[in-house]
């Protein structure tokens, strides 16, 4: 497959580290990629450069062999974009939005735009300042997908939707992945990641500081994390010192939080014959988990 | 250029367009038809009023046609179409200028017939050309507007600096106008504001010295044009 996005020692430096720096990335076609990280980290710096929107302070990025920068217009025919920020233009309804957009892009309303609101379950009619979070939200979506570009950049798409209609973007992604579309999205949703990435990024300070594949995001749940308060302090410094990792540990509440392999389940259990236990509780490990963790040790 | 662009545009400044080019339509047909106030269409109207109601919508587009869309952040929509920042520029320029042209080409047609209907005795060159220099004060601050619109990505901004020197230069001017009522020693202050570029005291007098003035002001005019535009495609856009 040949790569449509190449991210070249990308760098845009807003000074006190703010920025994206030295990012180097290559996102081939048909590949969905998640970019995630913690509100500063550079999501929205990386998608706005892509957009052709900020000038790199150095390094280059392309899209389908074209500078994102200098020949930003051209790229924008394979593009289909959801910005962070969803404000419309001066207009009536979302269906004057829609239309205006149509035109501004040479594209006429064809059954798939219908479809598309449909499936979102959008009211065109509303008048576009009342429209609430969400619904801004999916006219947003409707505008990315409509033209079926090849190539999707959303930021996170998801904000403000519902579960229901989240299920329905990750019904939709999955589908143009399907017809070989590219998606490189950002989002704080790990669990939509999880399900639609073929790699999750994870973006720190401006700098691309881990990059999970789908065996390392399918590794992640051959974990368990046990959760367990003791009556006593004896039984607590007694899980502390065990073998196993410890993610969490609360003293006073005598809490402690340890990652348990698949296959260190028979140690486990001999371990907690001789604690003391008040509450114990299961959870597999998913993204969430592991990027706390990861935070935490950076 | 780009058509739909154009259109959309069209639409959000046209209720500000309307009501402005309809105040100044009425204005100044009423001054022209009463024979008590035939004398004030000079002094007050092009020395004053015209320029101080076109302001409302130089400003007010101005700002709206970059500024507050990126401020707004409606612009990511204008840009994720194939659509070249130049571009976008340009037909913002190619709406300003035009809806100018147009308000001002009314405000001539007013005149003239007005002027026919109630015999008030104005040669028509005289109206004519008192229309384009009004007409050349306009494109100078919708340039000045322009300018701090492409420059700035708030509308705080754009307003604080574009707005603020066409509403200097108004008020320089109605201040400067005082001289003409025996206030002499406020003649100089004619010079600090363009708005007397347009020598409509010239004009009236069917006079030769008017002209290269409104050059100057079409100079203007061209610079801040060409500042805004060229801000605009060069600057880092927050959307």
């Amino acid at each position: 497959m040949r790569s449509i996005i190449e991210i070249t020692a990308l760098t845009k430096d807003y000074h006190k580290q703010r920025g994206i720096f030295d990012m180097n990335l290559t996102i081939k076609q048909g590949e969905i990629v998640g970019i995630v990280g913690q509100n500063g980290a550079g999501k929205t710096t990386t998608m706005r450069m892509l957009m052709g929107f900020i000038k790199p302070t150095s390094g280059h990025s392309t899209i389908n062999n074209l500078n994102t920068w200098q020949q930003s217009a051209k790229t924008k025919k394979f593009i289909g974009y959801v910005p962070g920020e969803i404000a419309f233009p001066d207009t009536k309804s979302g269906t004057t939005f829609l239309q205006t957009q149509l035109e501004l892009l040479h594209a006429a309303k064809d059954d798939y735009v219908n479809e598309l609101i449909q499936r979102f379950k959008i009211d065109l009619t509303a008048d576009i300042k009342r429209m609430s979070k969400g619904m801004k939200q999916k006219t947003a979506l409707v505008c990315a997908f409509m033209t079926k570009p090849p190539l999707l950049l959303l930021d996170e798409p998801t904000t403000g939707l519902d579960p229901v209609m989240r299920e329905t973007f990750i019904e939709l992604v999955l589908k143009v992945k399907a017809n070989g579309t590219t998606v490189f999205l950002s989002s704080h949703m790990f669990n939509e990641l999880e399900r639609t990435c073929d790699r999750i990024l994870f973006l720190k300070n401006g700098q691309i500081i881990d990059t999970l594949n789908q065996e390392r995001i399918a590794a992640l749940h051959h974990y368990q994390r046990v959760t367990i308060q003791t009556t006593d302090s004896n039984s607590a410094q007694q899980l502390l010192q065990s073998n196993f990792e410890v993610t969490r540990f609360d003293a006073n509440q005598r809490i402690v939080t340890l990652v348990i392999a698949e296959n260190q389940t028979q140690l486990f259990l001999e371990l907690l014959q001789h604690i003391h236990i008040k509450d114990i509780d299961f959870a597999t490990q998913t993204l969430d988990n592991y990027f706390e963790k990861e935070l935490a040790r950076n | 250029m780009s058509f739909p662009l154009l259109k959309q545009t069209f639409k959000s400044n046209f209720a500000v367009w309307g009501l402005v080019t309809l105040v100044m339509n009425i204005i100044l047909g009423q001054l022209i038809m009463m024979k008590q106030t035939q004398a004030i269409v000079g002094p007050m109207f092009y020395g004053m009023l015209v320029s101080t109601i076109i302001a409302l919508f130089v400003v007010i587009s101005g700002n709206k046609l970059l500024a507050g869309q990126v401020d707004q952040g409606s612009m990511a929509y204008i840009l994720t179409a194939p659509i070249k920042r130049s571009t976008v520029a340009l037909t913002q320029i190619f709406y300003f200028v035009g809806s100018l042209i147009v308000t001002f080409g009314l405000l001539t047609a007013t005149g003239l017939v007005v002027n026919n209907l109630a015999d008030a005795g104005f040669h028509s060159q005289v109206i004519v050309d008192l229309n384009l220099g009004a007409l050349l004060v306009a494109l100078a601050f919708a340039g000045i507007m322009f300018a701090a619109s492409g420059i700035f990505n708030l509308s705080k901004f754009a307003f604080s600096t574009g707005g603020l020197l066409v509403i200097t230069f108004i008020l320089l001017a109605i201040i400067g106008s005082f001289a003409d009522y025996g206030v002499k020693g406020l003649e100089s202050i004619q010079h600090l504001t363009i708005v007397s570029l347009f020598d409509y005291k010239n004009i009236m007098v069917e006079g030769v010295k008017w002209l290269p003035k409104l050059v100057f002001l079409g100079g203007i005019a061209a610079t801040t044009f060409g500042i805004g535009t060229i801000a605009f495609v060069k600057k880092d856009l927050p959307l």
